[in-house]
């Protein structure tokens, strides 16, 4: 890595799970401000609790999760899957990417003007302003995948965590995500967890494959042998007609994180 | 007819009913919200039913009947959260078991009390015309300050309910709004309980919130627009029982239910002229 990004998050050792049961084991990583890293991995094998472990909701049993901001906490804005959400819940666009400014605002009180207006400028450069007092419950996936971008976004986050934003949006919408995503990455770094390996890789920079322990690829090339290497159980799809990065021989990097 | 009613509203007794149906219409308006939206409506079932171990506890030990079911509704609703945290126990299967551990409690401890046994269905269906100057007392203070919590609070409130995860990101006390939204809604189950009856809170706390939620899709909105609801049914209620000599419980949840299927199907028969009027003007 170049001296000139510097590490925002350092994970060691980490041993975590839920309870009594370990979900991921020995996980080192260190984060940068200028990384754009895809995670991979089958279900059930860790990708959301290394991402709740991140955001500070999961504990590790052992090892430790630092971050330097000397002191402050780092900023971080997360992306759910929607599928988690109560899309009957009655909360409106505005109320719920005002949320993602709670902690500025503090428990009690209002919202000022300027973070209203805040929230309103986010809402008209993801196209969706005009939708602003609709309850949550009237959205179309990308609809909501839009009002969640904005929350997690309106806190200017140095890190952006997002869980598997493409599922239930249009691939119109996808693609535009994609887009914006690379143009966010100037200012922060992002962790994205997708199902599509196909177009992760040709946004990304580097890739994690998780599997009850990360796998730290520094590119975004893939091949099958690579993800067999790390006992990645993934298959690589190819899109048709659709330029893609995935490469069927590829030479093997033994510079992850794992082997130090 | 109007002479009767004007005598009907001249007792001592149903001034305070009367009274006690607009504070619980406060409480209603803001847990009703609360327990509907974050969907809580089993485990406040639960809690409610776990209630009547700590009243006949107090029962046998001789202590006023509130106390024991409030120490067990807040225990019970802290403990399933305390069980099903960590994943040790599924949260629906926790409170099946206290929820009928609680009424075996409740009915073993009445049962083992020596000489005059209380009026069991006074506890399970309620009576709205026995509340007394002093229950009015504490559903004042409880709906004061779960009036101020929830004003104060109102943003954490409404993210929590919708998002926790999101909100655990945000660095916020939310362990602490959460801990005592379920203290008040243990509390206003139990204060309820002499309304309304163990058996028929769990209406109080969904039907109001749900017809509200027909007209309006706004947090802020079902909050007021419920303890109206709930006020208006509570008087209609305790009319009806007072004219046809029957429960007032009974009646109100009757009520209330007839609230729901009637404005369903207003907005049923709306929804259809509608699309009757668009095909009329293509």
């Amino acid at each position: 890595m170049s001296n000139e990004h510097s590490r925002i998050v350092e994970i060691r050792n980490v041993t975590a799970g839920y309870g009594r049961d370990v979900v991921l084991k020995n996980v080192s990583l260190d984060i940068y401000d200028d990384d754009f890293i895809g995670i991979i991995g089958p279900n059930g094998g860790g990708k959301t609790t290394f991402l709740k472990l991140l955001i500070g909701q999961v504990k590790p049993f052992s090892g430790e999760v630092s971050y330097s901001t000397s002191g402050k906490q780092l900023p971080i804005g997360y992306l759910p899957q929607a599928g988690m959400l109560d899309k009957n819940f009655p909360i409106t666009v505005m109320e719920v990417v005002l949320s993602g400014l709670l902690s500025q605002k503090g428990l009690t009180g209002r919202y000022s003007k300027a973070q209203r207006q805040l929230a309103n400028d986010y809402l008209r450069k993801t196209g969706i302003e005009a939708l602003k007092h609709r309850p949550i419950g009237e959205l179309s996936g990308g609809q909501l995948q839009r009002t969640l971008l904005c929350r997690a976004l309106i806190s200017e986050p140095k890190l952006l965590i997002l869980d598997e934003p493409n599922t239930y949006v249009d691939t119109n919408f996808e693609g535009e995500l994609y887009e914006i995503l690379k143009e966010l990455n100037q200012r922060m770094a992002i962790i994205i967890v997708s199902h599509d390996l196909g177009t992760i890789t040709s946004y990304v920079k580097t890739i994690a494959c998780i599997n009850r322990t990360l796998f730290y690829h520094k590119s975004n090339q893939l091949s099958t042998e690579l993800l067999a290497a790390y006992n990645c159980p993934i298959q690589i799809i190819a899109h048709g007609p659709v330029p893609h990065t995935v490469l069927l021989e590829h030479e093997h990097h033994a510079d992850n994180n794992l082997t130090e | 007819m109007v002479d009767a009613i004007i005598e009907f509203f001249s007792y001592g007794f149903v001034r305070n009913a009367i009274i006690a149906s607009a504070l619980i219409s406060i409480l209603v308006g803001f847990i009703g919200t609360y327990v509907v939206s974050r969907r809580l409506v089993f485990l406040s079932g639960g809690i409610t039913h776990a209630s009547f171990g700590g009243i006949g506890i107090a029962w046998y030990l001789g202590w006023n009947p509130l106390l024991g079911a409030a120490i067990f509704s807040i225990v019970s609703a802290v403990g399933i959260e305390y069980l099903t945290g960590e994943k040790r126990l599924r949260e629906d299967s926790a409170i099946g078991m206290l929820w009928a551990l609680g009424m075996a409690l409740g009915v073993f401890f009445v049962f083992l009390t020596p000489g005059y046994a209380p009026d069991l269905m006074s506890y399970l269906f309620g009576n709205i015309l026995t509340i007394s100057t002093s229950d009015n007392l504490m559903l004042l203070v409880l709906s004061l300050v779960t009036a101020l919590f929830f004003t104060l609070f109102y943003y954490p409130i409404l993210f929590l309910s919708f998002d926790e995860e999101y909100v655990k990101t945000q660095h916020v006390k939310a362990r602490v709004i959460n801990f005592t939204l379920k203290i008040l809604v243990a509390l206003a189950i139990v204060l309820s309980i002499r309304a309304i009856g163990i058996i028929l809170v769990i209406s109080l706390l969904t039907i109001p919130a749900n017809i509200a939620n027909l007209f309006t899709k706004r947090f802020g909105n079902i909050i007021w627009l419920s303890a109206l609801i709930c006020f208006g049914s509570t008087i209609l209620g305790i009319i009806l029982s007072y004219r046809l000599n029957v429960p007032s419980g009974a009646t109100i949840v009757i009520a209330l239910a007839l609230i729901y299927l009637l404005t369903r199907f207003y907005f049923h028969l709306k929804g259809a002229i509608f699309r009757d009027s668009l095909r009329k003007g293509l």
